[in-house]
């Protein structure tokens, strides 16, 4: 009965501190950053002629921003296969249990961490200094940054695996290489293809941006109607990004579906 | 067949500290022989069997398999060892997304030419095909070989288990309580099927199991650990009450 109560106590004080905690942290990130509530009421009268001004959406536009629409997905579409491709045999070296020693793991969990805490915006900023305008630095910058997040995902997801599987092939006197082709990859294909599905509807939308800073895509269009104030034309836009960013969402939620094998009511 | 003199087994635990699982082993198994290895749980048993096909890499002793010392052998030649030597398993190891004849397949893994050895869907040639449907039919369930293993029931399972086993065309089986993790029906159903294969094919069998009744129907020689030592070594026969008591103290 004593030990009960002080169970009690315990996880009282525990849940009271973790509310505490997190009401410091706010209060420390709202008011080093003017967070203020009211302001951002006020702000809706202005907001609403802003958003008048957007309808009806123009679609007009849409025969001349069709190539814009088509080369952001295909910029999507080749990075995620070159950050696929790239990652699956970066992760096996990043992997604890897959890794030929722990230098080579230390160093390659470095690279992906590199890879991937540069955002995808810098990236492409800096291969467009090194190869000029257009849609192959932002290629570059999505492949680049996917690389180093499926890295990291694949690897985990490596670490995970049952070591069963990893031992029952070894005591058949398999080496290490045919151990990761015949088992670790079968066992894991379904989880590699929906990180990949999953980091190609972040291409997408990512993609939709790099034109912003000069590398292609549709986001180029998108900021030349804001700053000629043409907002009917730029919700056009929008409402075709979300569009896109949902296909390719279903048909991917499909997909993975089927590879893990569930029926679609 | 295999000839292990002096064998200790250390587990390193945090720094310098060591935990002693395998402590001079010393054991003749001939060719042919059926064993069971008993013990309580931690006893040492299952490393002792990952020892033999050096899973595990033992810091002192010797194991002989047919003449031949692997303690010290590289790794391409312990490989070819591990050819010969079949290894069937608790939890039965599948991988669970491939179906029965893929996980089947993989015990002809290190029978590949190197020129296709990497390259999944090319690697397996017409007769490794054949000999991984004709292990399937031994352990009979030729009719899942294309279900995935995840289908399929913990007996079915282990049946797979005992034929990517076979598929290697061994000369010794190590099964780590093989039946461990299934109801009692199967237990018997599984242990009969095979010993009746090592019977066939005139394997050597080391097997570690807990269900003594099953060990006296089925093997002709049993080994007692306890703290990692042999404590009994003898027939079924032999293993009184008296011993039961010492193993399992």
């Amino acid at each position: 009965m004593k030990n009960t109560n002080k169970f009690i106590r315990e996880r009282r004080f525990e849940i009271l501190l973790f509310l505490g905690i997190i009401i410091i942290l706010f209060w420390w990130a709202a008011k080093g950053t003017g967070l203020k509530i009211d302001i951002f009421i006020g702000g809706f009268s202005s907001a609403r002629e802003f958003l008048f001004s957007m309808f009806p959406p123009n679609f007009t536009i849409l025969p001349k921003i069709m190539p814009r629409i088509v080369e952001t997905l295909q910029m999507a579409v080749a990075s995620i296969i070159i950050a696929t491709l790239t990652a699956l045999p970066l992760s096996f070296l990043a992997a604890r249990n897959t890794s030929p020693s722990s230098s080579v793991y230390k160093i390659m969990r470095l690279l992906l961490n590199l890879l991937r805490s540069i955002p995808t915006l810098l990236w492409a900023l800096l291969f467009i200094a090194m190869v000029g305008l257009g849609p192959f630095p932002g290629i570059l910058g999505l492949a680049f940054h996917c690389t180093g997040t499926l890295g990291k995902y694949f690897s985990e997801s490596i670490e995970n695996v049952n070591p069963g599987i990893i031992e029952a092939a070894e005591a058949t006197g398999a080496n290490r290489i045919q151990i990761i082709i015949f088992t670790i990859i079968p066992e894991l294909k379904p989880v590699f293809l929906g990180f990949s599905l999953y980091y190609l509807e972040f291409c997408i939308r990512t993609a939709s941006m790099m034109g912003v800073v000069g590398a292609g895509g549709i986001g180029m269009e998108l900021l030349f109607n804001i700053r000629l104030f043409r907002y009917q034309e730029t919700l056009a836009i929008l409402i075709i990004i979300v569009a896109m960013v949902t296909i390719v969402d279903t048909v991917s939620f499909i997909i993975r579906k089927r590879m893990i094998g569930l029926k679609i009511e | 067949m295999i000839e292990i003199s002096k064998l200790s087994f250390e587990y390193r635990l945090a720094g310098t500290k060591f935990s002693r699982v395998l402590k001079n082993i010393n054991l003749h198994i001939g060719a042919g022989e059926r064993v069971a290895i008993v013990g309580p749980s931690g006893a040492g048993k299952s490393t002792f069997l990952k020892c033999i096909n050096r899973l595990l890499q033992p810091m002192v002793g010797s194991i002989k398999i047919q003449g031949q010392e692997i303690i010290n052998l590289s790794n391409r030649k312990i490989r070819k060892i591990r050819q010969r030597l079949g290894m069937i398993f608790q939890n039965f190891n599948l991988i669970q997304r491939i179906s029965a004849i893929d996980n089947v397949l993989l015990g002809r893994l290190s029978f590949i030419p190197s020129y296709r050895k990497y390259f999944y869907g090319f690697a397996f040639s017409s007769r490794d095909y054949e000999i991984a449907l004709e292990s399937l039919r031994q352990v009979q369930i030729e009719e899942f070989a294309f279900r995935r293993a995840d289908r399929l029931s913990g007996g079915q399972q282990q049946r797979i288990g005992i034929a990517r086993a076979l598929t290697q065309e061994p000369e010794v089986i190590l099964a780590d309580e093989p039946v461990s993790n299934l109801d009692p029906k199967i237990k018997t159903e599984i242990l009969e099927l095979l010993l009746s294969i090592c019977d066939d094919k005139n394997l050597t069998l080391l097997i570690s199991m807990h269900e003594i009744e099953l060990v006296k129907r089925f093997v002709s020689r049993v080994i007692g650990f306890s703290n990692g030592q042999i404590v009994f070594d003898g027939t079924p026969q032999e293993l009184g009450n008296e011993e039961y008591k010492q193993i399992y103290s």
